[in-house]
């Protein structure tokens, strides 16, 4: 057997190694795509709200944002109707 | 308050962002050299042959599935005591990784035990503790889930990790207080790690590799939410200007 | 701006001290009930019984349950059908017979660990539904083991 066959066969562990690594890597880059992601567009999504906010009330809910009791948290759903449509809910949800 | 000073969510976002790339590369650099002595350099193991490969995801995901919630119980305990504005935030972005890692132990320590123990489950103290960790991390998201108004979702789900926090002493010592099918630690224990040096330095780069990906993760899904906060209170100053400052504005720290 | 931000700084601090105690009192209570949980569940909460347990619980014949310890070196036989295997299991005070017919482990290995589920038998001995090994905490590189032995120095378990 060659280096490589013998280094995949994993001493006939193969069908319990492969799978463990695999997982392992499928399930982490999955949850760096899905964070990224939605980081990117609820960026985007405050870009364009902030742009259609007058700005002095802008700066308000920034200050406000910035509060620890602001009662939000979620890019909840039921604002939806009056606001931009809510892109990127959370990621795992 | 110089707490608060330090706990401001614009600070954290202008000071962890430089972090990002150290993180990123050292976890690309403690993956990279960790998978080649792992799966290359490490020697096989002299009951479990090559089988023993799969303890370097194994033993970094269940360490990390257990340190996560740790994280999770002080967040929360620090929410609830001193309402600090980036505690909720933090035990909410946590998560999902958490849950994540704990999936990721149980399912390769499954892959592990059906070759040397001859079985992919066994209901012994380790294995269910683990599982009620996992369903801890489950419901601690559906809770969130099931609050309209993130302040009392942030209450109840910090009191839920508090209460669930006495399982991760419980994981740990299991394998020492009842006979388990699960080995007792190799690397914590009283007499000093049974691993050689050619499966422990591989072990502890992929462990630490782990712990830095954790912190990277962390902090973009931390940014995340905090914009997402943001993004609430715009939409409900647009939808109602004066009710929404009022609430706001009602709900500032004391 | 909310009243309590123009009280004394020592007002401002009693209801987080007051949340911090609560806490405190509470997670105690918790680790205290769940530990008498546990304390109290014991028996449950034990994944197998050594031979000794058998010995001592007196586990009467046909009742299931599991039984843990190490093979006994050099007990191990294969009966003439090359299915069922006998084997003791020890926990080094006391043994018990054990016959299983199936496919063992790729770990099971005389002076390894072992768990069993079955019952015993009006002879007392084990019979075996399912054979789990259980393996130590202990790594050693497999060159390394196999050196020790060629050298006489072995002092670990396994073959």
């Amino acid at each position: 057997m060659t280096f490589f066959e013998t280094f995949f066969a994993m001493g006939g562990y193969a069908e319990f190694v492969w799978p463990a690594y695999a997982l392992t890597a499928v399930v982490m880059i999955g949850l760096l795509v899905v964070s990224m992601s939605a980081l990117r567009s609820d960026r985007k999504h405050l870009e364009n709200l902030q742009r259609h906010v007058r700005p002095q009330r802008g700066q308000i809910s920034d200050q406000l944002a910035s509060n620890q009791e602001t009662p939000n948290g979620d890019s909840g759903t039921e604002d939806v109707a009056v606001g931009e449509p809510a892109t990127g809910d959370d990621g795992k949800a | 308050m110089s707490l608060h000073k330090f706990a401001n969510p614009a600070r954290f976002v202008r000071l962890s962002s430089p972090l990002l790339p150290w993180l990123w590369i050292s976890t690309a650099l403690l993956l990279g050299v960790g998978l080649v002595l792992a799966l290359f350099v490490a020697p096989a193991d002299y009951q479990q042959g090559e089988s023993v490969r799969i303890m370097y995801v194994h033993v970094p995901a269940a360490w990390m599935s257990m340190f996560v919630y740790s994280v999770m119980a002080v967040a929360s305990a620090v929410a609830l005591v001193w309402r600090h504005p980036l505690a909720d935030l933090t035990a909410k972005a946590s998560a999902p990784i958490g849950a994540a890692f704990t999936v990721l132990a149980l399912a390769t320590g499954s892959l592990w035990g059906q070759p040397m123990w001859g079985t992919w489950w066994v209901w012994d103290a380790r294995l269910t503790s683990v599982l009620v960790l996992l369903f801890l991390y489950l419901g601690y998201m559906a809770l969130w889930q099931a609050f309209d108004d993130p302040q009392k979702a942030g209450r109840a789900t910090a009191v839920l990790t508090l209460v669930g926090a006495i399982n991760v002493p419980i994981i740990k010592f299991s394998v020492d207080w009842w006979n388990t099918l699960h080995q007792p630690a190799t690397v914590s224990s009283l007499s000093g790690p049974s691993l050689p040096a050619s499966m422990l330095i591989p072990l502890l780069l992929m462990a630490v590799g782990f712990m830095t990906f954790f912190s990277a993760l962390l902090i973009i899904r931390i940014q995340r939410e905090i914009i997402a906060r943001k993004i609430r209170t715009l939409q409900m100053l647009q939808a109602n200007p004066e009710a929404a400052a009022v609430t706001a504005a009602s709900a500032e720290p004391s | 701006m909310l009243p309590s931000e123009n009280l004394p700084l020592e007002m401002m601090v009693k209801p987080k001290n007051k949340r911090l105690s609560l806490l405190v009192v509470v997670s105690i209570i918790l680790v205290a009930a769940v530990g008498l949980m546990l304390v109290a569940f014991e028996d449950n909460l034990i994944f197998f019984n050594t031979p000794t347990d058998i010995v001592e619980k007196e586990i009467e014949a046909d009742r299931r349950f599991r039984l843990g310890g190490l093979v006994e070196e050099e007990s191990v036989r294969r009966d003439d059908d090359g299915l069922t295997t006998r084997f003791r299991v020890t926990d080094l005070t006391h043994t018990v017979e054990v016959s299983f017919r199936g496919i063992l482990p790729d770990l099971f290995r005389e002076g390894q660990g072992v768990v069993a589920e079955g019952k015993l038998n009006a002879a007392g001995v084990f019979i075996a539904s399912e054979v789990l090994a259980k393996h130590d905490e202990n790594y050693i590189p497999e060159n390394v083991a196999e050196a020790l032995k060629k050298s006489g120095q072995w002092r670990g378990a396994g073959e």
